[in-house]
């Protein structure tokens, strides 16, 4: 791929390098890499099946650059039913309630690793418990405010980011919230499973149509959750995967 | 034989380095940054890079950095976008500032607003002192600028950062002229708000820097100049222009590495400039060499010469008498005219800047052939 930077890991194989540009050589990290994503409704696509490819390609390449760095991978499904605009959310036909995710399990196995899946009905539960709980303190979490229905969170990238909506007294949660609650989760894991490890990586493989709503998760966990040894790298890229771009970020981003 | 390029205080060449990422960036990151398929977000990455890499220069977040078209616009962008919004309010700003500062608190005052504009020493100077007494409780924002483009005099911006921070006033710094010679941290400095632009720093023209502290932003964000399509987080709606951003990031990464070995080079350059000169032809300095005043640059006034026919005639070199954006103008320097010094003088007086690609014999080959034309014409008119 074209780039400005200079790599300075040639083993590293080209493809995923730009991934891992910010990981370092000289010190142990943690790393989670998600890949793999699809909706029930649509299935196991290509995107989900070459997303991990590349997932699984990441996390080796990584254990290269430290003998002491471990790697654990997840993927995300999305058993919401729901598809995403900047603003709106919409139902699609009902699609079969359970997948079966032995393709991407095996192709784990072939590559001698193993992984989770974390589903978004379980990040959306859990993200509306934690604004209810931040809608009853306002104080204590000034970055979420309250227009009437919306959640809105204070932004230093976006004009407007809505978090989510109250309805009925219940907080039904947006996209960027549920992506912040999945950070949430997946540093949580990595700060358990690995305290002696120095910094702290989650790279999200995204398809490009996605670009907005993570990035927005992004900021979200960032700003309200992170410690300063974290980064989150969003990596973007069409169905074949061929050509990820990838764009990391921290708290002192913002 | 080629000019000698001596006025960097107006402009510098860019940096072959500068060259080298623009014409990348025009060829592969010609996609808008805002859209959504891959070209777009490669352009966009590229120029967050950039943004990363102006941000680290300063000591900033990346979110806090605003691409504009230079530094004319984000002065405007600072004064104006601060104290628009409501009621009447006060700036306090110094007669030495560059004209786009002026300007606008001048349009602030033509809108009902009060501006105080503070005098300078004979150094051209103001002090945090001064600063102090002239803040009022209705002073919506402080404009000083870190280093002067004429007399290269480093104003004490982080003395009156701490003046302005205990009276919760913004204080805004135009630090075009100084952010290729000095260090600048927005945090120790205390500022707000702060500008910049790329052709100064070897970088290309029409594209600028305006720091904007989180801090304000969450307070009282500043009102915008231009609307349309919420770039730069709503605050200069229009398209970024990727290539002069990609360029802008490669020219603060060469200033980066550079910088501090280059002044004390540039510091020496100049030194050996005004001992060549002096050996040829006597000159006053209008400005100081010492601490306190850019390293690369000086201005100084041959006695009964009338400048701007001397550089008319001396064709070797190319320098200015004053600020070069104002030159046209034909007007006295209002930054000598601040600093006190006499009509006769300021007529007499040139400004030369060195730079990165500056040589030991540029330095004698052009004091030679100022101090040349000085004599030509003090013996024409004998």
């Amino acid at each position: 791929m074209t780039t400005l930077a200079t790599y300075r890991k040639p083993a590293v194989p080209p493809r995923v390098a730009p991934l891992l540009e910010t990981v370092s050589t000289s010190a142990r990290s943690a790393l989670l890499v998600a890949g793999g994503y699809f909706e029930t409704t649509a299935g196991i696509g290509e995107f989900s099946l070459n997303s991990l490819t590349l997932a699984l390609e990441t996390g080796a390449a990584a254990r290269r650059l430290h003998r002491g760095n471990k790697v654990v991978y997840d993927v995300i499904v999305n058993d919401l039913g729901m598809s995403c605009s900047d603003d709106v959310c919409t139902l699609p036909a009902a699609g079969p309630a359970t997948t079966d995710v032995t393709p991407l399990t095996e192709m784990a196995a072939a590559a001698g690793t193993s992984l989770t899946v974390t589903r978004e009905r379980t990040l959306r539960n859990r993200a509306a418990r934690a604004m209810k709980r931040r809608l009853r303190e306002p104080a204590e979490h000034p970055l979420f405010v309250r227009d009437g229905d919306e959640i809105l969170f204070r932004s230093r990238q976006y004009e407007k980011v809505l978090a989510g909506v109250v309805k009925d007294d219940h907080v039904v949660p947006r996209c960027p919230l549920i992506v912040a609650e999945y950070f949430a989760r997946y540093f949580a894991r990595l700060r358990a499973a690995f305290p002696d490890c120095s910094h702290r990586h989650v790279i999200d493989v995204n398809s490009l149509a996605d670009r907005d709503k993570v990035t927005k998760g992004a900021e979200i966990y960032l700003r309200t959750q992170a410690d300063p040894d974290e980064e989150i790298v969003l990596v973007f890229a069409d169905a074949a995967c061929a050509d990820p771009i990838a764009l990391p970020y921290t708290k002192y981003d913002f | 034989m080629a000019t000698i390029y001596l006025d960097h205080q107006a402009t510098t060449p860019p940096d072959p380095a500068v060259v080298e990422a623009m014409t990348f960036a025009a060829t592969h990151c010609y996609a808008n940054p805002a859209s959504p398929h891959a070209a777009g977000i490669r352009a966009f990455r590229e120029v967050e890079r950039a943004r990363g890499a102006v941000a680290r220069l300063i000591g900033a977040a990346r979110s806090e950095i605003c691409f504009t078209s230079g530094a004319t616009e984000g002065n405007n962008l600072a004064i104006k976008g601060v104290v628009t919004p409501g009621e009447r309010r006060h700036v306090v700003t110094t007669a030495v500032e560059h004209k786009s500062v002026l300007d606008s608190c001048r349009s602030l005052r033509a809108g009902g607003h009060e501006v105080t504009v503070l005098p300078v020493d004979a150094e051209g100077r103001v002090s945090a002192h001064q600063v102090a007494a002239a803040l009022r409780p209705d002073t919506a924002l402080v404009s000083v600028m870190l280093a002067n483009n004429e007399i290269s005099t480093v104003q004490p911006v982080a003395e009156i950062g701490a003046v302005t921070r205990a009276a919760g006033v913004p204080l805004h710094c135009d630090a075009t002229q100084g952010v290729g010679s000095l260090p600048v941290d927005v945090r120790a400095l205390g500022v707000d708000l702060l500008t910049f632009s790329g052709h100064k720093i070897y970088g290309p023209k029409g594209v600028g820097v305006l720091y904007v502290s989180n801090d304000l932003s969450d307070r009282a964000p500043l009102a915008p100049l231009l609307h349309g399509g919420g770039q730069e987080r709503g605050l200069r709606a229009g398209t970024v222009n990727t290539t002069a951003v990609i360029g802008l990031g490669a020219a603060v990464g060469v200033l980066a590495e550079h910088r501090a070995e280059e002044s004390v080079r540039l510091a020496g350059l100049r030194e050996q400039f005004l001992s060549t000169l002096a050996e040829l032809v006597p000159y006053e300095l209008n400005s100081g060499t010492g601490p306190g005043f850019l390293p690369h640059a000086v201005s100084l006034s041959f006695e009964g010469a009338d400048a701007q026919q001397l550089l008319l005639e001396v064709t070797e070199i190319a320098v200015s008498t004053g600020s070069a954006c104002n030159s046209a103008a034909q007007e006295p320097s209002h930054v000598l005219t601040a600093a006190g010094l006499s009509p006769e003088r300021i007529r007499g007086s040139i400004r030369v800047g060195l730079g990165r690609f500056t040589t030991e014999e540029d330095v004698v080959r052009a004091a030679r052939a100022l101090a040349a034309g000085v004599t030509s014409r003090a013996v024409g008119a004998a």
